[in-house]
C-alpha cells in the first residue's frame, strides 16, 4: 500500500476534499439561494472526486481521516440535495436521500441562529416568547434534543452521522444549555399554544406594564442622580458653615460677642433652600416609586385571583405561567420599596443636616439675646457621666428584675446577666473627660425554649451624650444637645429595632441638659409618630439637675424612667442651695468654684443646686472668661 | 389483469407516479386494491390461508395468481457524435459545464475507457446521457448517447445540440 506523499495531501486537501468543503461551509439558506446549476456542477464534482476518493485514497489515507472525509463527502451532497428539495427542484439528487435525512438537515439549518446568540440571549429571547422559543418548543416537541437517538435511525445513512454530529453537536448543546439557564432562571418552559388567549394576553399586558415600570422608574432615578449631584459641594458648604459656627460659640463662650449675625442668617437661609430642593426632589421620587406600587398591586391582586382560579381548576401551566409572572412582579415590588427605603433615609439625612445647621445658628442667637447657658468643664462632665452609668448600672444589677415587653405583652424575670447580655460602648477614650459611654441590656430568650439562637426581646440602653468636640478643644461645654443630634442618635436605633422586632428603651443623658426643641418634640404626638415606633422607648435625662423627660403618652417609659435618673442627696442639695440663696442675697452674684470651696460639697451637688436655683427663678447661669460659672442674682 | 408495483423515493415522484396512474385508470381500468396486499413466493398455501380464514372473515381476502412479465418497451436512444480541436481536459471541463447547465446529474464513471453517466430529470421524465471522450491526434472524439423512455430523449437530444453547437464552432 502506496503511502500518502506531500504531493498526495496537496492533491486531496487542495483538491479533491474542496468542493465538499464549500458545501459545507456554506448554510441551507445560502445553497437554495444559489443558482440550480452552479448547485449541479457542485454536486457532479463531489461525486467526480468521490469517485477519485474511493479510488485512490481510501486505502492511503490514516482511518480516522479517511472516514472524516467519507462522512463529509455524504453530508455535503446531502446537503445540496436538501436544497434542492427545499426548493421543489426537479432533480434526481433528491432521491438519494430518505425524507428523514433531508427533514433532519432542513430543520437543523434553520437552527443556525443559535450560533450567533448568547447564552444569555438565547434566555432572553425564550423568554419573550418569539421566533426562538418557537424554535426551542420545536426541537423539545419533535424530540429532535436528542441527536444520539435520532443517529441511531437505522434509517440514516452510516456515513452521515459522524459529519451530522461534527456539524450539529455543538449548536445543539447550545441551544440546551440556553433552555437550562432559562429554566434556571425562569422555571419550566410551558407550551403556549396550551394556554387561552385570555391568560396569555393578560401576562403580556403585565409583562408590558413591568417593563415599561421600571425603565421609567430607572429614567427618573437618573434624572434625579444627577439632579442630586450638587449635593456634595452643598454639604461641604455645610460642613464649612458649621465650623464657623463653632469658631463663634467659642467667642460667645469667652465673652465676645459678633457684631450681627445677618450673613451667617443669609447663608443658613441658602444652605436650607438648597437642601430643601433636594429633599423635594426626593419626596418626589418616593410619591412616584409610591405610585408604581400601587399599580404593581392591582395588576398584582388580578393575576394572584386567575392563579386562584387556575388552582382550583387543577390547570397547572396556567398556573404556573401565572406565578412566574407573579414572581416577576415580586421581584420588581421588592427592588422598588428598598429604593423607597433608601430613598427615605437619604431624605432624612438631608433632613437632619438641615436641621443641624438651623438649630446650631439658632442656639447661638438664643446666647446672644441674654438665654441663660448651661456651662460644665469636661471634668465635671464625666463626673455626671460617670454617676449617669453607675446609677443606671446599679438599677440593673440589683437582681431579680422583672421587664415587661408590651411588644409581645410579657413580663421577663432577669435572675442574672450573662457575659453577653451586658455590653459597654465608648466613643473615645481620653482622661479627665466623658467618653460617650452607652450601658446596653439584653434581654433575650432562645429561640426553642433551651437551644436556638438568642432572640433579643427588650434591650435596655443608657446613653451618655456629650459634645465631645467641644471639651476636647475648649475643656469645657456650654451648648445643650439639640434636635438633630437627638435625631441622627435615635433613628439608627428605630431601625434596627424594628427589624428585630424587639423592645428598645432607651435613656440619653446630656450634662449640658436638652435644647427646649427636643423636649417638645419628644412630647409631640408627631414625634411619637414619626419617630416611636412600637419598638422604642425614649426618655431624656439632664445628667446635671438629675431631670428626667420623656413623653407622657409613653407609659412604657415611665417604667423605666427610675432607671435613667442619676440620684442626689436631697438634703445636701438643699443645704448648698440655702447657702447660696444667702450669699445671692449678699452679693449680686456667686462664683460656682467659690461656693465648692466654700461648702465642701461635691461639685456635682453644687451644680444641680445652682441650675436647681437658676430653674426656680432664682438666678441667672453665666460664663464669666477666667472666673467660671457664675450665678447672677434676680431672675 | 395485472399487478404492477412501483417504488418511488420522493413525494414528488410519488406524484408523478399517481399522476401517470391517474391518466390511464379509465383506458386500462387501474384500481388500487385495498387491505394489506403481499406477493407470495411459495406454493402450499392452504395451511396459511387456512390460519387467515379462522382469523378474520373469509370474505376479506381474494388470493390471486400473477406471475413476473416482463413488458418489451424498448429504450429510446439518440447520439451526438462531435470531434473537437482541444485538449482532452478542457473538453471535460466544457462537458462538466453543459451537464451542469442541463442540470445533468453525475451518477457514475468509468477511466478506461473515460465514460460518465449522468442523469437528467426534466418535465417530460428521466434519460440517461452517457459522455464517452477520446484522445485523438490534436484533437479529442466526444460522443454523446442519451438513453431513456418516451419524449425525453428527443428533448434532451435537441438541447445538447444546441448547447453543443457552440463547441463545434459553429
Amino acid at each position: 500500500m502506496n503511502h500518502m506523499s506531500k504531493e498526495d495531501w496537496h492533491r486531496f486537501n487542495d483538491n479533491v476534499i474542496r468542493p465538499v468543503n464549500i458545501v459545507l461551509d456554506s448554510d441551507l439558506e445560502k445553497l437554495r439561494r444559489d443558482d440550480e446549476v452552479k448547485r449541479t456542477d457542485l454536486w457532479n464534482q463531489i461525486e467526480h472526486n468521490q469517485n477519485i476518493f474511493e479510488d485512490e485514497f481510501v486505502t492511503r489515507l490514516p482511518r480516522d481521516i479517511m472516514l472524516n472525509a467519507r462522512s463529509k463527502f455524504a453530508f455535503a451532497k446531502l446537503l445540496l440535495a436538501t436544497a434542492a428539495h427545499v426548493n421543489n427542484e426537479e432533480t434526481s439528487i433528491v432521491e438519494r436521500f430518505n425524507n428523514k435525512e433531508l427533514a433532519l438537515v432542513e430543520r437543523f439549518e434553520r437552527f443556525n441562529v443559535f450560533d450567533v446568540l448568547s447564552i444569555e440571549a438565547i434566555v432572553d429571547r425564550i423568554y419573550r416568547k418569539g421566533d426562538i422559543y418557537d424554535m426551542v418548543m420545536e426541537l423539545y416537541q419533535s424530540q429532535y434534543s436528542d441527536l444520539d437517538r435520532i443517529l441511531d435511525d437505522p434509517e440514516i445513512e452510516k456515513d452521515l452521522k459522524f459529519a451530522f454530529n461534527h456539524r450539529y453537536g455543538k449548536r445543539l448543546n447550545k441551544i440546551k444549555e440556553g433552555v437550562q439557564a432559562y429554566v434556571g432562571q425562569y422555571g419550566p418552559i410551558i407550551v403556549v399554544t396550551q394556554i387561552e388567549q385570555k391568560v396569555w394576553d393578560k401576562i403580556k399586558q403585565s409583562e408590558q406594564e413591568r417593563k415599561d415600570i421600571s425603565e421609567s422608574l430607572r429614567r427618573r432615578i437618573a434624572a434625579v442622580a444627577s439632579r442630586l449631584k450638587p449635593l456634595d459641594e452643598v454639604d461641604q458648604e455645610g460642613e464649612l458653615f458649621k465650623n464657623k459656627l463653632y469658631d463663634i460659640e467659642r467667642e460667645l463662650l469667652t465673652g465676645k460677642k459678633p457684631e450681627t449675625l445677618e450673613p451667617l442668617e443669609s447663608e443658613r437661609n441658602r444652605l436650607t433652600q438648597s437642601y430643601l430642593g433636594f429633599e423635594t426632589e426626593i419626596a418626589d421620587l418616593i410619591a412616584a416609586t409610591e405610585n408604581r406600587q400601587r399599580e404593581l398591586a392591582t395588576r398584582e391582586a388580578e393575576l394572584e385571583k386567575a392563579r386562584q382560579e387556575y388552582e382550583q381548576q387543577k390547570q397547572e401551566e396556567r398556573q404556573r405561567l401565572v406565578e412566574n409572572e407573579l414572581k416577576e412582579i415580586g421581584a420588581i415590588r421588592t427592588q422598588l420599596s428598598s429604593e423607597a427605603v433608601s430613598l427615605q433615609e437619604e431624605k432624612n439625612s438631608l433632613e437632619l443636616k438641615r436641621q443641624e445647621i438651623s438649630d446650631k445658628l439658632a442656639q447661638i442667637n438664643e446666647v446672644i439675646e441674654g438665654k441663660s447657658i448651661r456651662y460644665i468643664t469636661k471634668e465635671d462632665a464625666e463626673l455626671c457621666e460617670l454617676n449617669f452609668i453607675a446609677r443606671f448600672d446599679t438599677k440593673m444589677q440589683s437582681l431579680p428584675l422583672k421587664i415587661h415587653s408590651p411588644v409581645e405583652g410579657k413580663t421577663y424575670e432577669v435572675r442574672s446577666w450573662k457575659e453577653d447580655a451586658h455590653l459597654k460602648f465608648i466613643d473615645r477614650n481620653a482622661p479627665d473627660m466623658p467618653s460617650n459611654v452607652r450601658s446596653r441590656y439584653i434581654v433575650a430568650e432562645r429561640r426553642h425554649g433551651f437551644f436556638g439562637e438568642r432572640i433579643k426581646k427588650v434591650v435596655v440602653e443608657a446613653i451618655s451624650l456629650n459634645h465631645l468636640k467641644e471639651f476636647e478643644e475648649y475643656g469645657f461645654d456650654a451648648r445643650r444637645a439639640n434636635l438633630s443630634e437627638f435625631l441622627s442618635l435615635v433613628t439608627k436605633f428605630i431601625d434596627t429595632a424594628e427589624m428585630g422586632k424587639y423592645l428598645h428603651v432607651i435613656g440619653i443623658a446630656s450634662p449640658t441638659s436638652w435644647d427646649e426643641r427636643v423636649e417638645k418634640e419628644l412630647a409631640s404626638t408627631s414625634f411619637a409618630h414619626n419617630y416611636v415606633s412600637r419598638y422604642v422607648s425614649i426618655c431624656l435625662v439632664d445628667s446635671v439637675r438629675g431631670e428626667v423627660v420623656y413623653n407622657p403618652t409613653d407609659d412604657r417609659i415611665a417604667k423605666f424612667a427610675e432607671f435613667f435618673k442619676p440620684q442626689f442627696d436631697r438634703e445636701k442639695v438643699e443645704s448648698v442651695k440655702k447657702y447660696a440663696l444667702e450669699e445671692l442675697s449678699m452679693k449680686d452674684h456667686i462664683v460656682f468654684e467659690d461656693i465648692v470651696e466654700e461648702t465642701k460639697e461635691e461639685r456635682r451637688i453644687v451644680y444641680k443646686a445652682f441650675y436647681d436655683l437658676e430653674s426656680a427663678g432664682k438666678g441667672r447661669a453665666r460664663y464669666i472668661k477666667d472666673v467660671g460659672l457664675v450665678l447672677d442674682a434676680g431672675g | 389483469m395485472h399487478l404492477i408495483i412501483v417504488k418511488y423515493s420522493s413525494d414528488p415522484e410519488r406524484k408523478r407516479i399517481e399522476y401517470i396512474l391517474d391518466k390511464w385508470k379509465e383506458k386500462l381500468r387501474i384500481t388500487k386494491p385495498e387491505g394489506i396486499i403481499s406477493t407470495i413466493d411459495g406454493e402450499e398455501l392452504e395451511e396459511f390461508i387456512e390460519e387467515l380464514y379462522s382469523k378474520t372473515s373469509r370474505n376479506n381476502i381474494v388470493l390471486y395468481r400473477v406471475e413476473k412479465v416482463a413488458v418489451d418497451v424498448e429504450k429510446n436512444e439518440r447520439d451526438i457524435s462531435l470531434k473537437l480541436h482541444e485538449n482532452k481536459e478542457t473538453v471535460e471541463k466544457l462537458i462538466g459545464f453543459v451537464m451542469a447547465k442541463q442540470k445533468a446529474i453525475l451518477k457514475r464513471e468509468t477511466k478506461k475507457p473515460f465514460e460518465s453517466v449522468y442523469e437528467v430529470t426534466t418535465k417530460k421524465g428521466k434519460a440517461e446521457i452517457s459522455v464517452a471522450l477520446r484522445d485523438e491526434d490534436e484533437s479529442v472524439s466526444l460522443r454523446l448517447r442519451i438513453t431513456g423512455y418516451g419524449e425525453v430523449v428527443e428533448l434532451v437530444n435537441s438541447r445538447l445540440s444546441e448547447e453543443l453547437r457552440y463547441l463545434k464552432g459553429e
